[in-house]
């Protein structure tokens, strides 16, 4: 496909090859849509690790973690 | 270059049956009203062409855009399958492809063969790829400058000055670059990296307020610890180990005290074991405690006074009852008198009613005689009235006699004997009454005489020794309790002076609690200000950096895209401007119009292409321009692209649908001069249902033509074409 030639051409980074690659690709499967829903599926992974992550750091704050007889 | 020889289209669109066309002819001209398959004609072109890809969202054709109902069928509705042949005159011969799709989902319904030049024959996937080298223009390409679709044209026409924009990229076949911006643009990554700055904004206030609270708390048990007496230098483990040494000492002293044996218990050489040390220390005094002889009397003693204080509350209590039950029957006897006079009573009354009963026996045989002698009488003959029935003499006025005897005296008789009778029974019952009561009384009397004896049966037990009926329970238990009272007194002075050592232990149990509080707040502290440094830390940051970099990726790669696009926009323009702008001058001969020039340049607002069409003055006449005018300038864009790919474009054709809209007829009449000039690389297809055009069409064009002419479609046999 011309633009996705004419594009690579002008791509110098190996990160930003990969990702026109896979817009390339989603956009030959299913067009705009299934661009949107590849990199949405990106967002939410980060997200969800994120989230993991950030849950873990929050036990670590939180308060009354001992016990002591009065 | 490739040129169209024939075609053959079945179960396709409008077409039911199988329907050949020859396009042998330089020109093919499709003429018909509207809704008579000629367009689709030139869809079936396109579809064996390209399948797939001229239908949805990436076609870039908006009628081609639906689901479901509103889905572009390929396949007619009275068909099972569509199919498409056509037949290609290629440089070395005759090329056929054949496509096919059946009414059902999916790949398995979709077929594709092709038969090249040297016989060789391709399907499936094999074949697009041949088709795919045979064609070398991108679907894209070919809607820009192989097939002129009316839905462009008249976008062109109709949309407003700001959607020009759109519609010039997909005519230029740049619908492709678009599409994929329109994509990222809808992704939601940006949103996904603001939310993740939040949470770890929530974070950071998170880390800040804990450490506020840890702090509070800390400088809460300094306070505590202070008051207890511990300087600021004491607030240490050495402290806290030193209290724990001392303890278990005071422990051993405390039990020695006691006259028992200590617990060994072992010391503390961590501050982190603080808490099982102090539960250990607690045990063990509790234990001892327990087990001091004086607490162990204490107890006991406890018990036995509840006991007899309970004891002395029931022997109280049912004495009272037995006292009140003997006092009703008392009350009882004398009001009704004993067993006895009641017995008597009702014997009494019995022998009454005996007497009543027998005198009732003897006058009754005679009241029943005089009875049946009246009723004889009054049945008898008046003549007989006076005869007696039972000897048979004659007795003046006997049934007057009779019963004047009957109703004075014996009647009377009988009714007071019978209230007699009545009267006694009565008393007999109430004396019996009374004598059931009685009983009840008794038993209830005997009863809580049971009740008492039970008592201070328990009572004797309780004090361990017999009770007679001169002892007064309550008394005696009230001196057994006084006595206890006593010796509690003596023991609770002697627990006393224990009380203060123990409590001296725990004390200090209090003091090692506040210290170890300290010392575990001051370690939370720390953690908590050293969570930067803890592997989750570093990972959320590294998790934060790569949705910052991604967020930077799709920028950069959207700038990239924009800027080829703009670059490919400018080069088509570029090669095709001299062409655009003659073709444009030509069909609307416009003498405002010495030249048109085409720019495109970066939308500031959206990163797009935006198109720029200037007259000879550098004027902007968009917004001025007929839709005649603006036609003409589609078409010009559409020719001139397409004159400008001339020998080098491997398709030898262009196709035309209703490309006369909007025009007057003497831009009609240009138009056609200019088709017939392009005739000369290309072989040029129209479709239309204009007649001015098609008569200038018939007229204008030199070359030789195929002429069908559709009409009279019907869904079972599709269209009806004659060829002229």
């Amino acid at each position: 496909m011309a633009y996705n030639e004419n594009v690579r051409d002008e791509i110098k980074k190996d990160v930003l090859k990969n990702l026109w690659k896979d817009i390339c690709e989603s956009y030959e499967q299913g067009g705009a849509e299934q661009i949107k829903s590849m990199l949405d599926g990106q967002g939410i992974n980060i997200k969800k690790d994120y989230q993991e992550v950030i849950e873990k750091l929050g036990k670590m704050l939180s308060l009354g973690v001992y016990d002591v007889e009065a | 270059m490739l040129r169209l020889k024939t075609i053959d289209i079945e179960g396709f669109r409008g077409f039911t049956q199988k329907t050949p066309i020859e396009f042998d002819k330089p020109i093919a001209l499709l003429f018909g009203g509207n809704h008579q398959g000629k367009s689709s004609v030139l869809n079936a072109i396109e579809w064996c062409l390209y399948g797939d890809e001229c239908i949805g969202e990436k076609s870039g054709i908006r009628e081609r855009v639906g689901t479901g109902e509103m889905a572009w069928r390929v396949v007619n509705d009275n068909s099972d399958k569509a199919h498409v042949k056509l037949e290609i005159e290629g440089e070395k011969g005759a090329i056929t492809i054949t496509r096919t799709e059946a009414k059902r989902k999916g790949k398995r319904g979709k077929s594709i063969k092709i038969s090249l030049e040297n016989g060789t024959e391709k399907e499936g996937d094999e074949a697009d790829q041949e088709l795919a080298k045979l064609l070398r223009v991108s679907f894209r390409d070919f809607a820009a400058t192989v097939y002129q679709h009316q839905e462009t044209i008249h976008d062109f026409v109709m949309q407003k000055p700001s959607e020009q924009s759109d519609v010039m990229d997909r005519l230029l076949g740049l619908s492709d670059y678009r599409n994929i911006l329109d994509g990222i643009k809808k992704s939601n990554v940006s949103k996904v990296q603001k939310e993740l700055t939040e949470e770890f904004d929530k974070l950071q206030i998170r880390v800040q307020e804990a450490i506020k609270i840890r702090q509070e708390e800390l400088d809460d048990k300094r306070g505590k610890a202070r008051d207890k007496g511990l300087s600021e230098e004491e607030l240490n483990e050495n402290k806290l180990l030193e209290l724990a040494e001392s303890s278990n000492k005071d422990i051993n002293d405390f039990a020695r005290l006691l006259g028992l044996t200590p617990t060994p218990l072992s010391s503390l050489s961590n501050w982190e074991n603080t808490d099982s040390f102090i539960k250990d220390i607690k045990n063990d005094c509790n234990r001892l405690w327990a087990e001091s002889p004086d607490v162990i009397e204490q107890s006991k003693k406890q018990m036995e006074r509840s006991q007899m204080v309970s004891l002395k509350s029931q022997y109280e209590t049912q004495y009272e009852n037995f006292k009140s039950k003997e006092k009703e029957l008392e009350g009882f006897e004398q009001k009704n008198g004993n067993r006895n006079e009641i017995d008597n009573k009702i014997k009494k009354a019995v022998q009454e009613k005996e007497a009543v009963d027998k005198q009732i026996k003897q006058i009754s045989p005679k009241a029943k005689l005089i009875e049946e002698g009246i009723s004889i009488l009054k049945s008898a003959a008046p003549s007989d009235t006076d005869i007696c029935p039972l000897c048979g003499e004659k007795v003046p006025n006997l049934l007057e006699h009779l019963q004047k005897d009957w109703e004075q005296k014996i009647n009377a008789q009988v009714e007071e004997l019978n209230k007699q009778a009545g009267e006694v029974d009565e008393k007999k019952t109430d004396f019996e009454r009374l004598k059931k009561e009685h009983i009840r009384l008794e038993q209830d009397s005997q009863t809580e005489k049971e009740r008492l004896k039970k008592v201070i049966k328990n009572i004797s037990q309780c004090l361990d020794k017999e009770l007679t009926d001169q002892d007064d329970p309550a008394t005696i238990l009230s001196i057994e309790i006084k006595n206890i009272d006593q010796r509690l007194k003596k023991i609770e002075d002697a627990i006393k002076g224990k009380q203060s050592s123990i409590n001296a232990i725990l004390e200090k149990m209090d003091i090692m609690n506040l210290l170890y509080d300290i010392l575990l707040f001051k370690k939370k502290l720390e953690e908590i200000n050293q969570i930067q440094r803890t592997d989750e830390y570093q990972k959320q940051e590294k998790i934060r950096t790569s949705i910052s970099n991604l967020v930077k990726d799709i920028e950069e790669l959207s700038k990239i895209i924009k800027s080829c696009m703009l670059k490919e926009a400018e080069q088509k323009i570029d090669s095709a401007r001299s062409a655009i702008d003659y073709y444009f001058r030509k069909i609307t001969s416009n003498p405002a119009f010495q030249t048109l020039n085409i720019k495109v340049e970066e939308d500031k607002r959206t990163g797009g292409n935006f198109y720029i069409f200037e007259d000879q003055d550098g004027k902007r006449p968009i917004p001025i321009l007929s839709q005649g005018d603006l036609n003409s300038l589609a078409l010009s864009i559409f020719l001139g692209l397409a004159k400008t790919s001339g020998d080098s474009h491997p398709l030898g054709f262009i196709l035309m649908d209703d490309s006369s809209q909007s025009l007057d007829s003497q831009q009609k009449a240009r138009l056609v001069e200019i088709l017939n000039e392009l005739s000369d690389i290309k072989n040029i297809i129209v479709s239309t249902m204009d007649t001015e055009m098609q008569q200038l069409l018939k007229d204008g064009l030199t070359k030789l033509k195929t002429i069908c002419e559709f009409s009279a479609w019907t869904p079972d046999s599709g269209p009806k074409i004659l060829n002229v």
